[in-house]
C-alpha cells in the first residue's frame, strides 16, 4: 500500500469518490456487486451476505466460474468459502463462527475480501482468469513454485478407524482418473494439432502461420465474430474498471479503517493459534520401529553380501580394478557435470503461465532455424521474453525409441520423419529423467553422422522437439541433415540440450547404458 | 515341501494383511496418435472429423493372441458388428446411427473403400489359425482385418508357456511391437488395449504375457484389460495347471484388469440354454463375443443424458478394479437363449434383475439352476460374523458390480436391489461399489438383456483349485525341466505361487 503514503487527497474529495472507488472495484470484479452492497455490508444487513458470499466464492475459486459450480446451492458456497480462506490463512474466527446458511456476516465477508484484496494482486488475477483468449494456449511451467509446498491440501477427519483397502480403492481410482485425464489431453493436443495443420498458411500474422481454434471458430460462424466483439468490449471495460480502481485505492482503504472500527471487539481469541499436531498413534510408532530394525537386518545382510562378494572379485586381479576405477571416475565426472548444468540451469527465470501454442512448419526441406528469431518465432501472449518451449512429442515409449534413435544420437538432434501431432509439455526436470534414463547418444556419437540408410529401414518415429533459436549447434545440425519429408516441427528451447553437453557428448552414453562400460 | 505351500500361503495372507502392493507409479507417456502426412483432407472435411471426434468415442486396439485369442477375437469383431448393424435396433433411426459410430470409431478404422477395418492385431506361431481367421472375415464381405496387421511364424510353442514366453517372446518382440504401435497410430484416441489369450496353452498364454508386459512399459498410461480363458477342469493339457499359475501371476503385475471366462461355464451355456447337442468351440467362441459385445457396445453416458459414453474401458476399470490387489472380472449375462427360444419369450426388467442379482450372490453363471436359498448375511452383523455366514451359504460377496442394461423401457428398470449393503465387502459403500449403464437401444435380437459384469469371490475357488493342483505338481518336480529349460526357474513359480496366494487370501477376507 505504498501509493497510499504518496498521495494524501482533501477530505471532501473524499466523501465524494468513496462511491466512485467502490464502484470501480466492484465492475473490476466478477458479476460486479452492486457498491450499495459494500455499504450495507459495513452496517452488517443482512440483505449484504448472499451477494458477498457469492462474489467470494467466485474469487476464491480456482477456475472462471462455470455454470455447475455458479448454481451450487448457498449453503454450500459459504461452507465451501469458510474452508477456502482457512486454508489460504485468514485468521479472523468470527467468520468460521458465522452460519453456514450465507443469511448473516456482510462486515466480516466484507474484510475478508478487503483481506484477499491486500493480500497480493487479485484484480490482476482474476482479469487473467478471464481474459479472452484468441490464441490457443497452454499453462507452462517450469519454475520451482510445484516443488515448493503449497497450500495445506484440505482434510477430512474421519470417524473411527478407515480400512486401508478403501483408501487404496480410492487411490487406485485417483489413478485411473489421471490415466482418463491423460488419454483426452493427448486427444485434444492431436485435434490441436490438425487444426494448427490444416489451417496453416491463413494466419495474417506470418510469424503464427496458422489459425488458433478461436480463430478457426470464427471463420465457420461470422455470429461468433460479434460475440467475440462483444466479449472483448466487456474485457475493455473491466480493464478501464481495474484502472480506475487502482487509482482511487487509498480512499477505499480509508474507508475499510472505518469498517474494522466498526466491529466490536470480541471476547473470544480473534485469530487462529497455529495448530500442533498431535503426536500419532502408538501403532505407527511401533510400526517404525519395526521398520528400521528391519532396515538394520537388511543392511547386515547386505553388508555381509558385498564383504563376500568383494572376496570373490578380488582375485580377478590389476585389469580389473583399474576399470573399475576408471568407471568411477567417469561416473563422478558424470555427475558433476550434469550437477553443474542443473545448478547453471537455477539461475535462470524460469517460464511460468500461459503461453500462446505455435507450431512450426519446415520450409523448402532444410530446418529453416537461423532465420527465426526468438521474438519472431513466437509471441508470448502475456508479453514475456522468454518462450518457453512447447514439447512435442509422441512417443509412449522411451524404450523403444531408444532402440529406433538410429543407434547413437542425441537427443536435440533427433527429428522426425513423419509430422508430428501431439503436443505436450515436459518440463524440464521430466526431461531430465527422461534422459537419465536412457540417452541414445553414445561416446561414439559424432556430430552429423546421422545415417540416411538406417533411417530408411527404421524410420524413427520419435518426434522431438528441436532445439529453439539460439542454438547455434542445432542449425549447423540441421543444415547438414539430410531432408527428411516431414512437414511440421515444434520449436523448443535447446538450452537443457545445449546444457548438457559441457565439451563434449560423451558423458550422456556411458551413465545409463551398461554396454558401453568398459568390460574387464 | 507340503509345507512349502503353506508357508507360501502364510506369506500371502502376510503380504495381503500389509497391503504391501505398492501403487505402480504413474509415468509420462506420449503417443502419436496419427500421421498428418497424409492428411490431404479438405477443411470442410476436416471440421466434420474434428466435430464428430469430440463426441465419438476413444478406440480400443485389440490383440488377439494364439489359436483361442484369435478364435475369439474374430468371433467378437463379428458379434460388434453385426449388432451395430441390426436392422431391429428398436430405437429412432438416428439414436441408431450415433450407436454404429459409437462402435465403429472404437473397435474399427475405415479404409478408403468403406470396408471397415477391425482395430486388431493377429499373433500366433503357427500360419494356420490367422489364416483361417483372416479368411472368415474376408468371407463376411462386411468387415475385414488390416492387410499387414498379422504376425505369424511356423513353429508353435507346444503348449510350453516357458518357450512362448522367453524364447517366441523376446525373439519375435520387435515385429510384434510394431504391428501395435502402427494400430496405436491410427487411432485418433487411444483407449485402451484388449487383449484376448488364453491361461493355459502356451503360445497365446506366454507369449500374451510377454506382450502385456512389454504393452506396460510402452504405454503405461493406457488401460489394459485382458480376457483370459480359463481351461477346462479336466483339461487336455497335463501342464496347464503350470501355464495357467504363471499366466495368472504375470499379468496380475502387468494388467489393470482380468476379464475372466470359464471353458466348464461357457459349455453348459451352451448345452443348456442354447440348446446345442454338439458343442464346439465356435459355439463356445459365440456365446463369449455376444456376453463381450454385451459389454462393450455402447451405452448412455449417464442417467438422462442421451450420447454415448466415449471412454467405456476407462469408466468400467474405474467402477470396478481401482484396487490393485483385485483385478478379476467375472460376465454373466441375462437373458440368453437360442434363436428359435427367444421368438417365443417376453421379459419384464424386474424378472431380468431379480434372476440376475440371484446368479451373483448364489454364484451361478447361467440362469438355469439358482440357488434360491442363498441370501444376502445380514448386514450389521460384524465382519467376522458375516465371513462364518458365507462359508454356510455360499454367499458370493462382491467388491463392485456394473449392470448394463439394454433395451426397451430401459429407464423404468428398478436396480435398487443391487444396491444393498449385505452384497458388498464391508469396507466398500454401494456408492462407490455400484454402478448401472443403460441404453435404450436393444442388443442384438433381445428386446431387453442385462449384462453384469462383478469383481467378486466367485473366481476365488476354480484359482484355488487351480493352485493347488500346480502346487503338487511342482511338490514333486513333475515337468519343471521344461521349464527350467527356457528360463523359467524355481523361483519364478515360486514367485508366482506367493502372489496367488496372496490374491486368494484377500478375496477371501473380503
Amino acid at each position: 500500500m505504498g501509493r497510499r503514503r504518496l498521495r494524501r487527497p482533501d477530505p471532501a474529495d473524499a466523501a465524494r469518490a468513496l462511491p466512485e472507488a467502490i464502484a470501480a472495484l466492484s465492475r473490476t470484479l466478477p458479476a460486479a456487486p452492486s457498491p450499495e452492497t459494500f455499504r450495507r455490508a459495513k452496517f452488517d444487513h443482512p440483505e449484504a451476505a448472499p451477494a458477498l458470499w457469492r462474489l467470494l466464492f467466485r474469487v476464491l475459486s480456482p477456475l472462471p466460474a462455470d455454470g455447475a459450480s455458479a448454481s451450487l446451492a448457498l449453503e454450500a458456497q459459504a461452507r465451501w468459502v469458510k474452508s477456502a480462506l482457512r486454508s489460504q490463512g485468514y485468521p479472523r474466527r468470527a467468520l468460521v463462527q458465522l452460519p453456514d446458511d450465507g443469511s448473516q456476516g456482510g462486515r466480516e465477508l466484507l474484510l475478508a475480501l478487503a483481506w484477499l484484496l491486500a493480500r497480493g494482486p487479485l484484480p490482476e488475477r482474476l482479469l487473467t482468469q478471464s481474459h479472452v483468449r484468441l490464441g490457443d494456449e497452454i499453462p507452462v511451467c517450469e519454475c520451482e513454485a510445484l516443488a515448493s509446498p503449497g497450500l495445506p491440501a484440505p482434510s477430512v477427519e474421519a470417524e473411527g478407524c478407515v480400512d486401508i483397502r478403501h483408501l487404496q480403492w480410492l487411490m487406485g481410482k485417483l489413478r485411473l482418473q489421471w490415466r482418463n485425464l491423460m488419454a483426452s489431453q493427448q486427444e485434444q493436443c492431436a485435434l490441436l494439432g490438425k487444426i494448427h495443420s490444416y489451417t496453416r498458411g491463413c494466419h495474417s500474422d506470418r510469424s503464427l502461420g496458422h489459425l488458433s481454434v478461436t480463430e478457426t471458430e470464427l471463420l465457420r460462424d461470422p455470429e461468433g465474430g460479434r460475440q467475440l466483439l462483444r466479449r472483448l468490449e466487456m474485457e475493455n471495460a473491466q480493464l478501464e474498471a481495474a484502472l480506475e480502481w487502482r487509482h482511487r485505492e487509498l480512499i477505499f482503504w480509508q474507508w475499510m479503517d472505518t469498517v474494522l472500527d466498526a466491529c466490536s471487539p470480541e471476547a473470544s481469541p480473534l485469530t487462529f493459534l497455529p495448530r500442533i499436531p498431535e503426536p500419532g498413534p502408538g501403532a505407527a510408532r511401533l510400526l517404525a520401529r519395526e521398520l528400521q530394525t528391519l532396515q538394520e537386518e537388511l543392511r547386515e545382510a547386505a553388508e555381509a553380501r558385498r564383504a563376500a562378494w568383494q572376496a570373490v572379485v578380488g582375485g580377478h586381479g590389476p585389469e580389473w580394478r583399474a576399470a573399475r576405477r576408471a568407471l568411477q571416475t567417469a561416473v563422478a565426472q558424470d555427475l558433476a557435470a550434469l550437477q553443474r548444468a542443473w545448478e547453471q540451469d537455477e539461475g535462470r527465470a524460469r517460464p511460468h503461465g500461459p503461453r500462446r501454442l505455435v507450431l512450426f512448419f519446415r520450409t523448402r526441406g532444410l530446418w529453416d532455424f537461423s532465420s527465426l528469431s526468438r521474438d519472431q518465432t513466437c509471441t508470448p501472449c502475456t508479453g514475456r521474453s522468454s518462450w518457453q518451449h512447447v514439447g512435442s512429442s509422441v512417443f509412449p515409449a522411451a524404450r523403444r525409441t531408444r532402440a529406433h534413435a538410429l543407434g547413437a544420437r542425441s537427443l536435440s538432434r533427433w527429428t522426425s520423419r513423419e509430422a508430428l501431432l501431439s503436443i505436450f509439455i515436459t518440463t524440464e526436470r521430466a526431461r531430465m529423467a527422461c534422459w537419465l534414463q536412457g540417452t541414445p547418444g553414445g561416446p561414439d556419437a559424432g556430430e552429423g553422422q546421422w545415417s540416411p540408410s538406417s533411417a530408411q529401414t527404421q524410420p524413427p518415429v520419435w518426434d522431438q522437439a528441436l532445439p529453439g533459436p539460439g542454438c547455434e549447434q542445432t542449425g549447423a545440425v540441421g543444415a547438414q541433415r539430410v531432408p527428411s519429408p516431414s512437414d511440421l516441427l515444434f520449436s523448443v528451447r535447446g538450452s537443457r540440450f545445449r546444457a548438457r553437453r559441457p565439451g563434449a557428448a560423451a558423458p550422456s552414453g556411458r551413465l545409463d547404458r551398461p554396454r558401453a562400460m568398459p568390460e574387464g | 515341501m507340503g509345507n512349502g505351500r503353506a508357508q507360501c500361503r502364510r506369506l500371502g495372507q502376510v503380504l495381503a494383511e500389509a497391503c504391501a502392493e505398492a501403487l505402480p507409479k504413474p509415468r509420462l507417456e506420449a503417443r502419436s496418435c496419427a500421421e498428418s502426412a497424409k492428411a490431404r483432407w479438405t477443411v470442410a472435411h476436416f471440421f466434420e472429423g474434428v466435430c464428430f471426434g469430440l463426441f465419438l468415442s476413444m478406440s480400443i486396439v485389440t490383440v488377439q493372441l494364439g489359436q483361442c485369442g484369435n478364435q475369439i477375437g474374430f468371433e467378437v469383431f463379428d458379434a460388434l458388428f453385426n449388432d451395430s448393424h441390426c436392422s431391429r435396433g428398436l430405437c429412432s433411426k438416428r439414436e441408431n446411427e450415433a450407436y454404429q459410430a459409437s462402435c465403429k470409431e472404437r473397435f474399427f478404422s475405415e479404409e478408403e473403400n468403406g470396408v471397415p477395418v477391425a482395430r486388431a492385431v493377429l499373433v500366433d506361431m503357427e500360419p494356420k489359425v490367422i489364416n483361417q481367421t483372416l479368411s472368415k472375415a474376408a468371407c463376411s464381405g462386411r468387415w475385414k482385418y488390416g492387410q499387414h496387421s498379422c504376425f505369424c511364424q511356423k513353429q508353435g510353442s507346444g503348449n510350453n508357456w516357458a518357450y512362448g514366453y522367453s524364447v517366441h517372446g523376446p525373439r519375435h518382440e520387435e515385429s510384434i511391437m510394431n504391428l501395435i504401435r502402427k494400430e496405436v497410430e491410427k487411432c485418433e484416441s487411444l483407449s485402451g488395449f484388449f487383449i484376448i489369450m488364453s491361461m493355459a496353452g502356451g503360445t497365446g498364454s506366454g507369449l500374451g504375457a510377454f506382450v502385456t508386459q512389454n504393452l506396460q512399459d510402452q504405454y503405461s498410461s493406457a488401460l489394459k484389460m485382458n480376457q483370459i480363458i480359463w481351461p477346462y477342469g479336466t483339461g487336455e493339457v497335463i501342464v496347464q495347471n503350470y501355464n495357467s499359475i504363471l499366466t495368472l501371476s504375470h499379468l496380475y503385475r502387468s494388467s489393470d484388469a482380468l476379464l475372466v471366462h470359464e471353458n466348464d461355464a461357457v459349455h453348459k451355456i451352451c448345452v443348456k440354454l442354447m440348446n446345442i447337442k454338439q458343442v464346439s468351440f465356435c459355439d463356445i467362441n459365440q456365446v463369449l463375443a455376444h456376453q463381450l459385445g454385451s459389454v462393450f457396445q455402447p451405452t448412455y453416458s449417464g442417467e438422462g443424458l442421451f450420447h454415448y459414453r466415449r471412454n467405456p474401458l476407462g469408466d468400467l476399470m474405474e467402477n470396478l478394479v481401482p484396487h490393485p490387489e483385485f483385478k478379476m472380472l467375472g460376465v454373466r449375462n441375462i437373458p440368453q437363449m437360442s434363436e428359435n427360444s427367444l421368438a417365443y419369450s417376453t421379459f419384464t426388467w424386474a424378472g431380468l434383475l431379480k434372476h440376475l442379482r440371484q446368479m451373483l450372490i448364489s454364484n451361478a453363471k447361467m440362469e438355469e439352476g439358482i440357488d434360491w436359498q442363498v441370501r444376502p448375511p445380514l448386514s450389521g452383523l460384524p465382519p467376522l460374523g458375516k465371513m462364518s455366514v458365507n462359508k454356510e451359504t455360499h454367499f458370493n460377496t462382491s467388491i463392485a458390480n456394473l449392470v448394463i442394461l439394454r433395451g426397451k423401457d430401459v429407464q423404468s428398470a428398478d436396480v435398487g436391489a443391487f444396491k444393498d449393503p449385505a452384497l458388498y465387502t464391508s469396507w466398500l459403500e454401494p456408492v462407490h461399489a455400484f454402478s448401472v449403464w443403460k441404453t435404450q437401444r436393444a442388443f442384438r435380437k433381445y428386446e431387453k438383456s442385462a449384462a453384469l459384469v462383478s469383481n467378486s469371490q466367485s473366481l476365488v475357488k476354480p484359482l484355488d483349485m487351480i493352485v493347488g493342483k500346480a502346487w503338487n505338481m511342482f511338490a514333486s518336480r513333475a515337468y519343471l525341466h521344461q521349464y527350467t529349460k527356457f528360463g523359467i526357474e524355481e523361483e519364478d513359480f515360486l514367485d508366482s505361487f506367493t502372489l496367488l496366494e496372496q490374491v486368494i487370501a484377500s478375496y477371501c477376507n473380503l
